[in-house]
């Protein structure tokens, strides 16, 4: 009650209302720089801090002086000019050291101690700043109404930070900005009751009223200013924040060489539609684009070269496809496309064809020409599935299937492709394990010299006995074993085994092994070489390697140097399959090679076809004139024998002499020859 | 200052072949305003449903240009024939000269093409040749007129 007879009695209630205002503005921006204070880290907490103390400690002085010099005690007033500049400084620094331990861990310990200094600084405030105020009267102070005014200080300021520290929601912030008015009204006029003056009669009375609006408007000013300089911080740090986020936000949904979007956003997008179509949304299309020969490019042109391809794969996609589909980088070299409302699967493919087409199209970047290609899967949605991980995999099967169809080409998704890309699965895996459980084994077939139709040698030739599928032919596991990088396992398993084997047989038979692309690109050939003839004792003129006329179509200064260490061994080398690829003369020159292997579907259409019989005749030449060995593969009929024997080929091997057997067949095959030769 | 030149060919898609000498003169008339802006010059040739082009400039300009037209869709089998380093322009005085087969042309013109076509996939250098002294002959043909 007498708080409410002091305020309406002894109070001008204008000043009142100033003061009041001052609070509530003050206490808004406060509580918002509380916020920010508690929520920052590191170092930018202090300036946090700093400002936010500044801004409410003005704010409370601000509204204890106006309501001060509101308060009409009836007598002559002065302040005392240090006790008032303390008062104020206290209030700063108690907010600040408040609001420090505001930002404690616990949240309890952070209310209580945190809101109640805050609610301490502000009464320590109000009271140096009473005993600032001299009125010229009898002073009277009533403890109760003090200790009351204290204890609305500190619980409403706890209150106000546990509120703060609960919810980070705008609500939280009101009913704490309402808490903090709370605790410096309460505070003051509670702590108004506690004090009174009674005048003297001598003095005059008139109070200086004037004066001191004109003064309770200054400090209301510069309370404002200080109050608005925190608003206007924490707007310009709000914007940079949203700034920021934005910039954030973009960097993480978008590819940053291509500015398109990434595989992050692709899948968001992808889900958002599925969402979509569940609710009867329109039907899409997903498309994947995988670029063919890229990795050349990159490794022969350079990454710069090839990044500056793949922003102009990213600039075709876009003029490719309608403007409202989405394109994303989703991998390395791979692009997915969203078509929003496709559901015929003809447009489909015709968009498919002009992504094929343009990407086909040559690049040409800092003056080097680039030419890759691209392989599209596409799937639609509804027809094929609704759901982004079913979607995802059956692009991919489809992606697999035009891939291996033979690349620069679109296939749809069937569900049959998924049990084909099955059954390859299995056998890469069956592959695997019969790596490392070595289900390899060696066969042979045996080589003869024409004229004295004598064995001279054998091809080893790899057989995969797998437990589960039976025999697999090479033409079936090669290609694969080549694309899991596991060829080279099982050329150097087979080279093993082979001359494990020839060891035993007489001294003037030799084996030939053959030798991939892969295994000769590896760099490790002729340290293979050495190891297995070191393992097994086998003279070094006894080996021959087969190799490809690919090998030195793709990288000839590094098969050159691969070869030039296996001869430097001792080991022969011979050209398998000649006549079949880029047969180029100025291999036989350049590379050392010593024989020449006369390729099987020349021999097959021998005699009676005259193209393969002349090429057989020129090759059989070649090799005489160039001094090397002529060697004709897959001779069957005496027919063959006889043609080939009389053009000039040293040796031969095919069915007519003998099939590829194994290791001990072909062990017995030379041992039975053996004495009748050394008879001869 | 070195200067490149680029020569391809490609050819005109289905849906526009009936339209192929106008749209052929249209894309020589819009890439000369856009050539001399970057100092690009060069020959545009469409004969039986190909177009064969040749850009000659910075490499800058022929490699922002020559990327644009491979996004073109009103063509297809595109194919780079040639890039090179050369002395000096052959089409110095042309942003983009056009030929095309007009009707009630000379036979001798049509017969013209019919070579730089051929030529344009066995031997580049000659068709341009070729295509510079077609250009030539056009000129006297309007100078005698």
């Amino acid at each position: 009650m007498r708080v409410l007879t002091c305020l309406f009695y002894e109070h001008n209630l204008a000043l009142v209302a100033l003061a009041a205002l001052l609070c509530i503005i003050g206490s808004y921006v406060s509580v918002q720089l509380f916020r920010r204070t508690i929520d920052a880290r590191g170092g930018s907490r202090f300036h946090w801090c700093f400002l936010a103390s500044v801004c409410a400690g003005s704010s409370i002085w601000g509204t204890h002086f106006i309501a001060m010099l509101g308060y009409q005690p009836g007598v002559p007033v002065t302040f005392h000019a240090s006790l008032t500049i303390v008062s104020a400084v206290i209030a700063i620094g108690g907010v600040g050291i408040g609001l420090l331990l505001s930002c404690l861990r616990n949240r309890w310990v952070a209310a209580i101690c945190g809101g109640g200094t805050i609610g301490l600084a502000i009464s320590a405030m109000h009271y140096v700043g009473m005993f600032a105020y001299r009125a010229d009267g009898i002073v009277e102070w009533r403890p109760g109404y003090v200790a009351a005014s204290l204890v609305f200080a500190v619980v409403f300021g706890a209150l106000a930070i546990d509120r703060l520290r609960l919810h980070n929601r705008s609500s939280a912030t009101l009913v704490a900005t309402a808490l903090l008015v709370l605790a410096i009204v309460m505070l003051h006029f509670v702590g108004m009751a506690a004090f009174s003056v009674t005048p003297i009669a001598d003095f005059g009375s008139g109070p200086q009223g004037d004066v001191f609006f004109a003064m309770a408007a200054a400090i209301a000013m510069a309370a404002l200013l200080i109050v608005g300089t925190g608003v206007s911080t924490y707007l310009v740090e709000m914007r940079t924040r949203v700034d920021a986020q934005d910039q954030l936000h973009h960097i993480a949904m978008h590819d940053a060489l291509t500015g398109l979007e990434n595989r992050h956003a692709f899948n968001g997008k992808l889900r958002r539609r599925c969402q979509r179509l569940a609710r009867g949304g329109p039907p899409f299309a997903l498309l994947m684009v995988d670029l063919d020969r890229f990795k050349p490019v990159n490794d022969t042109l350079g990454h710069p070269v090839g990044d500056r391809v793949l922003k102009a794969v990213a600039a075709r996609l876009q003029t490719a496809v309608r403007e409202n589909d989405m394109v994303a980088r989703i991998g390395g070299d791979e692009f997915a496309i969203i078509t929003d409302g496709l559901s015929d699967p003809q447009i489909a493919g015709h968009l498919a064809e002009r992504i094929v087409d343009v990407l086909s199209r040559p690049f040409v970047v800092g003056g080097q020409v680039a030419e890759i290609g691209a392989s599209v899967g596409i799937t639609l949605a509804p027809a094929d599935g609704s759901d982004a991980e079913s979607l995802n995999q059956q692009v991919d099967v489809a992606l697999y299937h035009a891939k291996h169809e033979g690349r620069g080409r679109h296939s749809f998704f069937d569900p049959s492709l998924t049990e084909t890309l099955r059954e390859r699965r299995q056998l890469e895996q069956d592959l695997r394990r019969a790596c490392m459980r070595d289900e390899f084994e060696v066969h042979f077939q045996p080589v003869l010299d024409t004229k004295t139709r004598k064995f001279i040698g054998a091809e080893a030739l790899v057989r995969w006995k797998s437990a589960d599928r039976g025999e697999v032919p090479p033409t079936v596991f090669i290609p694969v074993a080549e694309e899991l990088g596991l060829v080279s396992h099982i050329g150097a398993l087979v080279l093993d085994k082979a001359c494990e084997q020839a060891v035993t047989w007489p001294e003037d038979i030799t084996v030939a092994v053959n030798v991939s692309p892969v295994q000769m690109m590896g760099g490790r050939l002729a340290s293979n070489i050495a190891q297995a003839l070191h393992r097994t004792g086998l003279a070094p003129h006894r080996l021959e390697i087969e190799i490809t006329e690919t090998a030195l179509v793709a990288d000839d200064e590094l098969a050159l140097t691969a070869l030039q260490e296996v001869r430097k061994l001792g080991v022969k080398i011979s050209l398998d399959d000649f006549g079949t690829g880029y047969s180029s003369l100025s291999y036989l020159h350049r590379f050392p090679i010593d024989r020449i292997k006369i390729d099987r579907s020349f021999v097959n259409q021998l005699p009676g076809d005259p193209g393969s019989a002349s090429i057989v005749r020129a090759i059989a030449q070649l090799g005489e004139s160039l001094k090397l060995e002529v060697t004709a593969e897959g001779i069957e009929t005496d027919e063959q024998f006889d043609y080939v024997a009389q053009h000039g080929c040293g040796n031969m091997q095919g069915y007519l002499f003998s099939r590829p057997v194994d290791a001990a067949s072909v062990a017995k095959l030379f041992a039975d020859a053996a004495p009748r030769r050394s008879a001869a | 200052m070195p200067i490149q030149r680029l020569f391809y060919t490609s050819r005109i898609v289905e849906s526009d072949a009936s339209r192929g000498v106008s749209i052929a003169r249209d894309i020589a008339q819009t890439s000369a305003a856009r050539n001399a802006a970057v100092g690009l010059t060069g020959s545009l040739a469409f004969i039986d449903g190909h177009f064969i082009q040749v850009l000659e400039g910075q490499q800058g300009p022929i490699e922002a240009t020559f990327e644009r037209i491979c996004c073109d869709f009103r063509h297809c089998e595109l194919k780079l024939i040639d890039l090179q380093t050369v002395p000096e322009r052959q089409f110095a005085e042309w942003g983009m000269a056009c030929l095309v087969n007009e009707d009630g042309c000379a036979v001798d013109r049509h017969a013209a093409l019919a070579e730089i076509k051929l030529l344009s996939t066995l031997n580049a250098r000659e068709a341009m040749v070729h295509m510079r002294d077609l250009l030539d002959a056009g000129d006297r043909a309007a100078l005698a007129a």
